[in-house]
């Protein structure tokens, strides 16, 4: 009885870790906006959690612990690049001129993953915890190691970006789109 | 009249993120109706996070799991693979007297102790030693419920058992006054006098000195100065020894 309790337990962990993988993908998504390298991310981070179970001792606490395993690896990630120039914030960049492009730009989905792209690193992760994971402010501190302040103001900043990239623009691109009837003579 | 106040950005995300306690937040719902412009700053803010809230809903999630978690690596075994060694490994730790997830395995395991002990010193006495390193509830509560039905099993036929639980590192916490199982130990104590809970003195000033805790022991426990001693010691006078 004591062996399939301690095996209970486990399997509980585990099966949570597995339920954990679409939920910490969107993070991951979120802030590299590249799918392959979002997957590669979670994938370690689950391994980790994997590997260091056993000091996971609140298990209430499973959420907030794989999202700060995925903040280090994302970090880890970064200084490995740091060196490397980086061109995925380029290619974000709409250019657009081709119509299949106009039609893009239309798309608010693609409009705003790519407005989030732009946002400096600490933004987007706090962003994207709060929005999409519906993390506490206090949560978000303690998986990015940050101070509540430096949430809520990374927080205020990135909204406002959006805001002025997203609906501005948008407002902007309906109004190009209102033409005035030529007079025809 | 109105009163305007000026809310920061700062306020207004607490509002929309829930994070404004009751009072707060009736008072900012009741200012938005005198203030059409708070409102629509807040309407904006809200929009922003709808909209990066539905951005991300429908991403493709690439199906479960591409790579299986652990297989790209030396690391690379699967969680069933996984689970399988660590059962393997139980096994093999059973049979090395190093690591005991007890069913009525402490009780077998003091009858050969007792086994021993008569044929090495003509003593039927079964001594066993527990160290304990975790404080995992789970092995904890199963530990203490084997070490329950041994004390019982050995009281009824009248049967000689001295038991002693060591803890040190993470251990410390099964004997700290903040452990869940003070009830229990108190009831253990009290029942028997054949078994003791000892606590680590080189843990114990590790953890004040580092001021990491300050571990206050149940009266139950008593110190010893280290736990490698003890054990060295214990075991060089036939003690059984069983490490969780």
């Amino acid at each position: 009885m004591g062996l399939s309790k301690f095996f209970c337990k486990n399997k509980w962990l585990y099966s949570r870790l597995e339920e954990s993988r679409e939920r910490l993908y969107r993070i991951a998504y979120a802030w590299c906006h590249d799918s392959a390298l979002a997957d590669d991310l979670v994938q370690e981070s689950l391994e980790k959690a994997i590997r260091n179970v056993d000091r996971l001792y609140d298990h209430s606490a499973l959420n907030g612990w794989l999202y700060r395993i995925m903040n280090n690896c994302w970090k880890d990630y970064l200084r490995k690049q740091y060196h490397h120039v980086d061109v995925a914030d380029d290619e974000l960049v709409y250019e657009g001129s081709s119509p299949e492009e106009a039609y893009e730009l239309q798309n608010m989905t693609v409009r705003v993953q790519s407005a989030v792209a732009r946002l400096p690193m600490g933004q987007r992760q706090v962003i994207t915890l709060v929005d999409l994971n519906d993390a506490s402010y206090a949560e978000v501190a303690e998986v990015l190691e940050v101070p509540i302040g430096t949430v809520m103001s990374r927080l205020s900043r990135a909204r406002k970006a959006l805001a002025s990239i997203v609906l501005e623009q948008h407002a902007q691109s309906t109004s190009s789109n209102i033409y005035p009837l030529r007079e025809i003579q | 009249m109105t009163q305007e106040k000026d809310y920061s950005d700062s306020i207004i995300n607490s509002f929309i993120d829930g994070e404004l306690d009751d009072r707060e937040k009736n008072e900012l719902i009741s200012d938005m109706d005198n203030d059409q412009e708070l409102k629509t700053r807040v309407m904006k803010l809200r929009n922003i996070r709808e909209l990066v809230k539905n951005a991300y809903k429908d991403i493709p999630v690439p199906v479960k799991p591409q790579r299986h978690i652990n297989t790209n690596n030396s690391r690379g075994i699967n969680l069933y693979v996984a689970s399988f060694i660590l059962a393997i490994g139980i096994v093999v730790g059973w049979g090395i007297q190093d690591y005991l997830n007890p069913t009525k395995g402490l009780i077998e395991f003091a009858e050969i102790t007792e086994q021993n002990n008569l044929i090495n010193s003509n003593e039927q006495v079964a001594r066993l030693m527990i160290h304990v390193t975790t404080d995992d509830p789970i092995r904890l509560d199963i530990m203490l419920n084997e070490t329950e039905q041994l004390l019982k099993k050995y009281a009824a036929n009248q049967k000689s058992l001295e038991m002693s639980i060591l803890t040190n590192a993470r251990g410390i916490n099964l004997v700290s006054t903040t452990t869940p199982f003070a009830k229990r130990l108190r009831e253990l104590t009290a029942r028997y006098s054949n078994i003791t809970f000892n606590a680590c003195k080189e843990t114990l000033n590790r953890l004040n000195k580092d001021k990491l805790r300050n571990v206050e022991l149940l009266p139950e426990a008593q110190v010893v100065p280290s736990a490698l001693g003890e054990v060295i010691e214990k075991r060089q006078q036939g003690w059984s020894y069983i490490k969780i």
